[in-house]
């Protein structure tokens, strides 16, 4: 795990650019705001969606929602305000705070 | 509390009759099909909970169209809805001239009647009759109690809150066949009692918290979540699925 956060780190920045973002305060709320229902989450239970993508290794992804590329800022602000990026998308603004908004991003990151 | 098991038993053939039907097929849903070529029927024998094809809100597209209902009181009388309703009196089925609708009055819900059928005798036609075809015997019955004509933009009402786009969605789609939500009009006994649903802290038998996200993945694909159940996948337009949400979390 810390050599895939180095890996990305070193690569892309994306790790560093999430700064105050908590992956594993992530992963809990990734659970409870209930991210498993629509999308499949490795190493999460329940979290098999079929109604979205799998979210498999998405920090290697170039682009995000099909229309932004894959920085950490546009992956906070899909997760916090999805309908503001895409106004006809699926995926329901949960209310998440920036606080969460970047644990969330921050555990993602981390998927393999 | 015989006339409640009966009644539950109904509802709950009702239910497998409706998660039988619905589309064919993922990818038919985004046109509807072509006149004639109904997605499959009901088969009220069947019951049992699994994989079910997924159910989609509709919308009214004869509205406003005079040939439409013109077209439907020639289809009544093909398919002897008169043998049961008389020519709008009623006899052995309720009544169409009066203004008591068990199951609603907009278009959609007679859409859904005549299609799927309902508990107590309503045999479904929805083998038999073409969607196409249902749209106009449901213009035609409301011609027949003189209802107005509706509009129905896509889109859902302009003006309109998201609660109030909501409890449309909720009302005309298929959500209302199975759920009551009492002060609405819905009061079907097949799956959980909503009136309260946001004052829940969980969903889908205990086993999701009420959130937001757990709620739409669970209306979108609930097999999914609990294989097994008898929730059928629900088709919706991303607009409808925020309002139904919205009216869903507006249910203290």
């Amino acid at each position: 795990m810390a050599a895939l956060v180095l890996l990305l780190g070193s690569c892309s920045g994306k790790t560093s650019a999430i700064a105050g973002g908590k992956p594993e305060a992530g992963k809990k709320l990734a659970a409870w705001y209930g991210c498993g229902s629509c999308h499949e989450l490795p190493g999460l239970p329940g979290a098999t969606g079929q109604v979205g993508p799998p979210l498999h290794r998405i920090a290697r992804r170039a682009y995000i929602t099909g229309s932004v590329p894959n920085t950490p800022a546009n992956l906070m602000r899909w997760i916090r305000e999805p309908r503001k990026v895409d106004a006809r998308t699926i995926m329901p603004d949960m209310g998440i705070s920036e606080q969460h908004g970047r644990d969330i991003a921050a555990y993602l990151y981390t998927l393999d | 509390m015989c006339s409640r098991f009966r009644n539950g038993l109904a509802g709950s053939v009702g239910m497998a009759v409706l998660a039988m039907s619905g589309c064919a097929s993922t990818g038919s849903t985004a046109m509807a099909p072509p006149p004639g070529n109904m997605v499959e029927g009901n088969r009220q024998s069947v019951l049992h909970p699994g994989p079910v094809r997924p159910v989609r809100f509709v919308r009214n597209p004869m509205a406003g169209d005079a040939e439409a209902i013109e077209d439907g009181k020639r289809l009544f009388g093909q398919y002897n809805c008169s043998g049961c309703h008389a020519a709008g009196g009623g006899a052995i089925g309720p009544a169409l001239i009066d203004d008591q609708w068990t199951y609603g009055s907009s278009a959609a819900n007679i859409f859904w009647t005549i299609i799927e059928g309902r508990p107590g005798g309503m045999p479904g036609f929805g083998g038999k009759v073409s969607e196409d075809q249902a749209w106009r015997i449901a213009a035609y019955v409301r011609s027949l109690a003189k209802l107005p004509e509706e509009e129905r933009p896509a889109g859902g009402l302009p003006g309109a809150t998201a609660v109030e786009r909501g409890r449309e969605v909720f009302l005309q789609g298929p959500c209302a066949m199975c759920h009551t939500v009492r002060g609405t009009g819905s009061y079907s006994r097949v799956g959980p009692d909503l009136t309260h649903m946001a004052s829940r802290k969980t969903i889908a038998a205990g086993t999701l918290p009420n959130t937001r996200g757990n709620l739409a993945g669970w209306i979108l694909n609930p097999q999914n979540l609990k294989p097994g159940t008898q929730m059928p996948a629900t088709q919706l337009e991303s607009q409808d699925l925020h309002a139904l949400l919205t009216f869903l979390e507006s249910l203290q």
